[in-house]
């Protein structure tokens, strides 16, 4: 039988090899877990698998996955997120480079609400991306700040791929949810200065707009904060409820559902057709997210059973590296992995992997976890195969792929600069969660 | 033949329907709990076991159709590196799916008629016999796995969602 390290080599490079075939994600994953099964237990093994497609589809804190999915499909289908763009480019102002602000601002608000990279992307590479370019505005930067904040995303709550994480690695989703808000506040301030840095040393990237007239009034800026308030009622309903201790994370997800209903509704965009073509929609991409973490259960339960995960662990914590570079070598080998793999379905192949590994290292699981989150984020937008980056490009036809990875390589280092600062500041992450 | 496609069209139809309405009652049990809980101060016993059956129905009650339109997630490097034999790769994809669909099929086909002649019942509050939740299992893979064929011998080009 195949067992220890050869077990997880074995494993994992058969899942990344047929994954690479184009055979879909989840079937990559029944294929090498029944084979392997059939291989070293027989048919008594088949039970097992039967039971980890029940489990993982019946497990509580999966249930948010469909519920935030859902709530980001009611705001969009409802139009809501009109509101928010003119209130948002009301209140930007006239700063100078101010489309760079509004991009950046805008990207990190709607991936929050989407919580779908790709969808933020693609919107705004349609939408803001082409006036950005005819203002004069350098269109290198300009992509880049829509393809940084649609970035962030699974980093700011809510978050579908945190509770992938939370679920798998076995930490509490309402903290690693919390945790999220600082390190993703301070990714869109990052982004912001380094425009503005770059602006002041090349005035030329950001075009004085002297045909748009005078800047929005203070009425016009209250009327435009006034307008987004019906957004709090979301922010309240799932973050606000987690924080009070009222709901668990999976039942604050289905009282954001309530409360994008009620926010679609205050804006006169309700209808029958939105919530069914929204259930219709969430139904769908939750199924595909969760046959893939169905389908991968039994990977984790079989590196258990090979000794591969002990074996693992072992020879990690055998290294006696020091805890810095075990740190910079668990977080190399998603960053290279995801530029070639999918996001979630890495993450099933690598945390019953680093589950072990970051117990015998004592690293604060939050802590760990989320930064871990950010570099399967960072994944989303690194060349060559960052999903991302294609989102834009379908969306900016004009642009080679060239293009849209040189636009995409300054903010990917401004992420790697980010986690530095995140793992040398603990606290960043770690903060809101002590206060649960 | 074509009888037979849209008789399972209409199955894998009716199940997105299901599966769909299965994530809205999701919505609306947990917010009945939550305001139940905090404002009557009454707790349900059945909420959370409901949920976590309708969450497993709504996802193999959907699959089918989700694999009718090609929504699966795949990562085709090598088809794209070889565009000139990437319609052969993608439809080998779907071949070998279909087999691995149709093998987890029997296998979960196989545990249903085992929970079934022994009358096992979920472990949750209040229990349910487990084979029918299984039999939702069982049904997800068989249509897909059927999808799946369809898309490796079909006419059209075939696709999938490039994740």
């Amino acid at each position: 039988m195949v067992e220890g390290i050869s077990a997880v080599l074995i494993g994992a490079g058969l899942l990344l090899g047929l994954m690479a075939t184009g055979i879909p994600v989840f079937a990559a994953f029944l294929t090498v877990n029944l084979v392997a099964v059939a291989v070293i237990m027989g048919p008594a093994g088949f039970g097992m698998f039967a039971n980890s497609l029940y489990e993982t589809t019946t497990t509580q804190s999966l249930v948010t996955i469909p519920l935030f999915i859902l709530m980001g499909e009611i705001l969009f289908r409802s139009n809501a997120v009109e509101v928010l763009f003119h209130s948002i480019d009301t209140l930007v102002g006239r700063v100078r480079g101010r489309q760079y602000v509004l991009s950046i601002v805008l990207a990190t608000v709607f991936s929050t609400l989407s919580g779908a990279a790709m969808g933020v992307a693609a919107m705004l590479g349609r939408s803001l991306l082409p006036g950005m370019i005819a203002r004069g505005y350098d269109a290198k930067l300009s992509a880049g700040t829509i393809l940084a904040g649609a970035s962030l995303a699974p980093l700011i709550p809510p978050s579908v791929l945190v509770i992938i994480i939370g679920t798998l690695a076995g930490v509490s989703i309402a903290g690693l949810l919390i945790a999220g808000i600082l390190p993703g506040l301070m990714f869109a301030v990052i982004f912001l200065i380094y425009c503005f840095v770059r602006i002041w040393l090349d005035a030329s990237l950001a075009p004085q707009e002297t045909n748009s007239g005078p800047g929005p009034s203070t009425r016009e800026k209250l009327l435009a904060l006034l307008r987004i308030i019906p957004f709090s009622i979301i922010i309240l309903m799932v973050m606000g409820l987690i924080l009070m201790g009222v709901a668990t994370p999976t039942e604050a997800g289905a009282m954001g559902v309530i409360g994008a209903i009620i926010t679609a509704a205050i804006y006169r965009n309700l209808s029958l057709d939105t919530i069914v073509g929204s259930l219709a929609s969430s139904a769908k991409v939750s199924a595909m997210i969760l046959v893939i973490m169905a389908s991968s259960k039994l990977f984790s339960q079989l590196l258990a059973f090979t000794g591969g995960a002990t074996a693992m662990t072992e020879w990690v914590v055998g290294l006696e590296a020091s805890r810095w570079v075990m740190l910079f070598l668990l977080m190399a080998l998603p960053f290279v992995l995801c530029m070639f793999v999918d996001q979630i379905a890495l993450m099933l192949i690598v945390i019953p992997i680093y589950l072990p590994i970051i117990e015998r290292l004592q690293f604060d699981p939050i802590w760990f976890w989320l930064l871990f989150l950010v570099n399967i984020t960072v994944g989303g937008m690194t060349p060559p195969f960052g999903y991302t980056l294609f989102a834009l490009k379908s969306a900016w036809k004009e642009a080679t792929l060239a293009k849209v990875f040189s636009a995409a390589w300054p903010f990917v280092l401004l992420y790697v600069l980010g986690m530095v600062v995140l793992a040398l500041v603990p606290g960043l992450t770690t903060l809101l969660p002590s206060m649960l | 033949m074509k009888q037979i496609l849209r008789v399972q069209d209409a199955v894998a139809l009716s199940g997105f329907v299901m599966g769909a309405g299965a994530l809205g009652a999701i919505v609306v049990i947990y917010a009945y709990e939550v305001i139940s809980r905090y404002i009557f101060g009454a707790p349900t016993l059945w909420a959370s076991d409901t949920v976590s059956f309708l969450l497993l129905i709504s996802v193999f009650a959907t699959a089918p159709w989700l694999t009718r339109e090609g929504g699966h997630v795949a990562v085709t490097i090598v088809p794209d590196l070889v565009p000139s034999a990437r319609d052969f790769f993608i439809r080998a994809g779907f071949f070998v799916t279909a087999v691995v669909c149709l093998w987890a099929t029997w296998i979960c086909f196989g545990e249903t008629l085992y929970l079934f002649k022994r009358g096992t019942t979920t472990l949750t509050t209040f229990r349910i016999p487990k084979w029918t939740l299984m039999a939702f299992i069982t049904y997800g893979l068989l249509n897909s796995g059927l999808y799946f064929l369809r898309l490796a011998f079909g006419g059209r080009q075939a696709e999938t969602q490039d994740g």
